[in-house]
């Protein structure tokens, strides 16, 4: 008679207990243990959408032209400064003084190569002061890609001027070569 | 002045309009007498009464088959009036509480007397007891045989009164001012005496045994305590005298208690009462099932509710996994067609991975070559330095070098100053001045400047660091 009255509770409840029973002990391990195993395949898909929002073509282009630019403008290697240093004595002659470069020992796979400058006024250099500063200037211009790092002026009694300086030169091959790490 | 008016005016019960409008079966079973009806449209049908006498609940299930054979019909509400010996009536006093509460009370006193009693508590409006309360008890085992033997049938027990009710009933219906009345029958040697206000308020009731043949003298001495007794309480004289009985013990009573009151009376017509008994309401305060069915209406609705309850949460779960189910295989569907694509997918990976890095190997050239073109300090520094000599201040030495290791710049100026000491040293002095307070945030090595005499003037040498934070 009691199993009777309850049965209207005990028929849901069974019910009930079924579909949890299904859910927690079959369903949900099912689920899980499936997820677990997609996980691999759908990380890469996220990766990859990742990986495409965050260079576009057309950004990785513009940057591997402007850095193609750059290292063309750049001495290679330490050892093949000449052409540049060449170039920067021309430009230093055009203002009347003399430049003498000579390259020092760079670090081993460093990208910059160390070179001192010797500076004289060259014979008839009759404004020794404001162009020397013009070739300082010319030195600190971004597209020198170069680092004056050390300047010393002197002045003797008869107001003869002299200078060196040291400087470094960006070397596009071991720099590339460093970026790339 | 007293009278007796004749019996057919004074028939029982006169019930100006019936309460219950439904169909259903009406039994009296007074003290081993039974009848039955059917009561239709608030009229009753024929009567059949059991040939011989009714006391025990078979004789009783065999009685109702009878009639129900006899009267025929489907009814299925059962109204019984019932006086037995396992139908109880007494009085209990309840602390003035609320009525749930005087309930609670009740029910405590009744259970101590009875094992899951079936009862109806009516309230007696006496004046002097306002919290007095005449019940009606019918033990748990003879209600659930009872209920039992109607069940069988297709019978609901709707109603189940004690003979007060109806003779309440039959007084509530009698003219006779705002003045309480008295009735009282006799059944099987049992007299119930029921004091009621117009309206058909129960003031109080009380039975007795008396046989209205042998002991008429009795039973008007009993009334007439019972008149006594509603003079006390009630504070006001019974003038109206209903008398349901063998003749003399009417007669004597009229005798006795009659002066200056109208006594009414007739031998008993339980097909009056049955009547009286049929219109009463299920909501009747002395309905014994009234809150036994009341009390079985909330459980069925709840048990509904929770049936219904139950099944929801049911098909919410199904409607969950359904939908869970489905989301599922969704996302198989999905996870397929990402498999399908796969290799692809991979090599699209691989071949943006070669195109960050690229890209990222260019942007870190780009801001290698930059960041190590140091800022162009040594070369405007002998300009800026050339833009701060006073007059009579000439450089003979210039240096400035970038310390890799502190991360700044470090300077030395040397030259000479012409002219005095005095004049020598506030011209250098101007001039550290304007060094630590320029732009470049000279800070001078610690003495500051050295001056050295020499002729015409002094050597002075200085240093420090530009850029240090």
């Amino acid at each position: 008679m009691k199993i009777k009255a309850l049965l209207p509770f005990l028929v849901p409840a069974a019910c009930a207990a079924a579909l949890l029973g299904w859910r927690w002990t079959v369903f949900a391990p099912q689920v899980r243990s499936e997820r677990e195993a997609r996980r691999p395949l759908q990380d890469l898909e996220r990766e990859t959408a990742r990986l495409r929002g965050e260079i576009s073509e057309r950004q990785a282009a513009e940057m591997n032209r402007q850095a193609g630019a750059l290292a063309a403008a750049l001495p290679q290697t330490p050892d093949t400064l000449a052409p540049a240093l060449e170039g920067w004595r021309k430009r230093i002659a055009a203002e009347r003084w003399e430049g003498a470069f000579a390259p020092e020992p760079a670090e081993a796979g460093g990208g910059w190569a160390p070179v001192r400058l010797q500076l004289h006024p060259a014979a008839g250099n009759d404004r020794p002061w404001p162009s020397l500063l013009v070739i300082l200037d010319e030195f600190s211009a971004p597209e020198a890609h170069m680092g004056l790092t050390r300047l010393a002026i002197r002045a003797d009694e008869g107001g003869t001027y002299s200078a060196e300086a040291s400087l470094r030169l960006a070397c596009a091959v071991p720099l590339r070569a460093k970026s790339a790490q | 002045m007293s009278a007796i008016l004749p019996a057919a005016a004074a028939s029982v019960p006169p019930p100006p309009r019936p309460a219950v409008r439904g169909h259903g079966l009406v039994a009296a079973w007074v003290a081993g007498d039974f009848r039955a009806a059917v009561f239709r449209h608030g009229e009753l049908g024929p009567e059949w009464r059991a040939p011989g006498r009714v006391r025990t609940l078979e004789e009783f299930e065999g009685a109702l088959d009878a009639a129900r054979a006899a009267l025929g019909g489907h009814e299925t509400d059962f109204a019984l009036l019932l006086e037995h010996e396992q139908f109880l009536h007494r009085v209990e006093l309840a602390p003035s509480l609320a009525p749930a509460a005087a309930r609670a009370h009740l029910q405590a006193r009744v259970g101590r007397h009875a094992e899951r009693p079936v009862w109806a508590a009516e309230r007696m409006a006496a004046v002097r007891q306002d919290a007095a309360y005449v019940l009606h008890v019918l033990p748990g085992a003879f209600h659930a045989e009872l209920e039992q033997i109607l069940r069988a049938r297709r019978l609901q027990l709707t109603r189940l009164f004690p003979l007060s009710a109806p003779l309440l009933r039959a007084l509530g219906g009698a003219e006779g001012g705002d003045r309480p009345a008295l009735a009282a029958a006799e059944t099987g040697g049992i007299t119930t005496v029921v004091v009621g206000w117009p309206g058909g308020h129960l003031a109080f009731t009380r039975t007795f045994r008396a046989d209205w043949g042998a002991e008429a003298e009795r039973v008007s001495v009993e009334v007439n305590r019972s008149l006594l007794y509603a003079k006390q309480q009630l504070g006001t004289t019974v003038e109206r005298i209903r008398l349901f009985g063998d003749e003399r013990a009417i007669a004597d009573a009229a005798a006795r208690c009659g002066e200056n009151r109208e006594i009414v009376g007739a031998p008993l017509s339980l097909r009056g009462l049955m009547e009286a008994a049929a219109a009463l309401p299920s909501s009747h305060p002395a309905n014994a099932v009234g809150e036994h069915r009341r009390r079985q209406g909330r459980g069925r609705f709840l048990r509904v509710v929770g049936i219904a309850a139950a099944w929801a949460g049911v098909a919410a779960l199904a409607v969950a996994g359904a939908s869970d189910w489905a989301a599922w295989q969704n996302e198989t569907s999905l996870f397929q067609a990402l498999q399908a694509r796969a290799p692809s997918l991979r090599a699209e990976q691989a071949q943006l991975l070669l195109r960050q890095r690229a890209a990222t190997a260019d942007r870190r050239f780009v801001a290698q070559v930059d960041a190590g073109r140091l800022p162009p300090v040594a070369a405007r520094f002998p300009a800026y330095a050339g833009s701060l000599l006073p007059a009579g201040i000439r450089l003979t030495e210039l240096r400035v070098e970038w310390q890799e290791a502190g991360r700044h710049w470090s300077f030395r100026l040397a030259g000479t100053v012409r002219g005095g000491e005095e004049d020598g040293r506030a011209a250098v002095a101007g001039l550290q001045d304007k060094l630590e307070h320029g732009p470049l945030r000279a800070h001078l090595a610690e003495g500051g400047a050295v001056l050295t005499a020499q002729p015409g003037g002094f050597a002075f040498n200085l240093g420090g660091t530009l850029f240090e934070d």
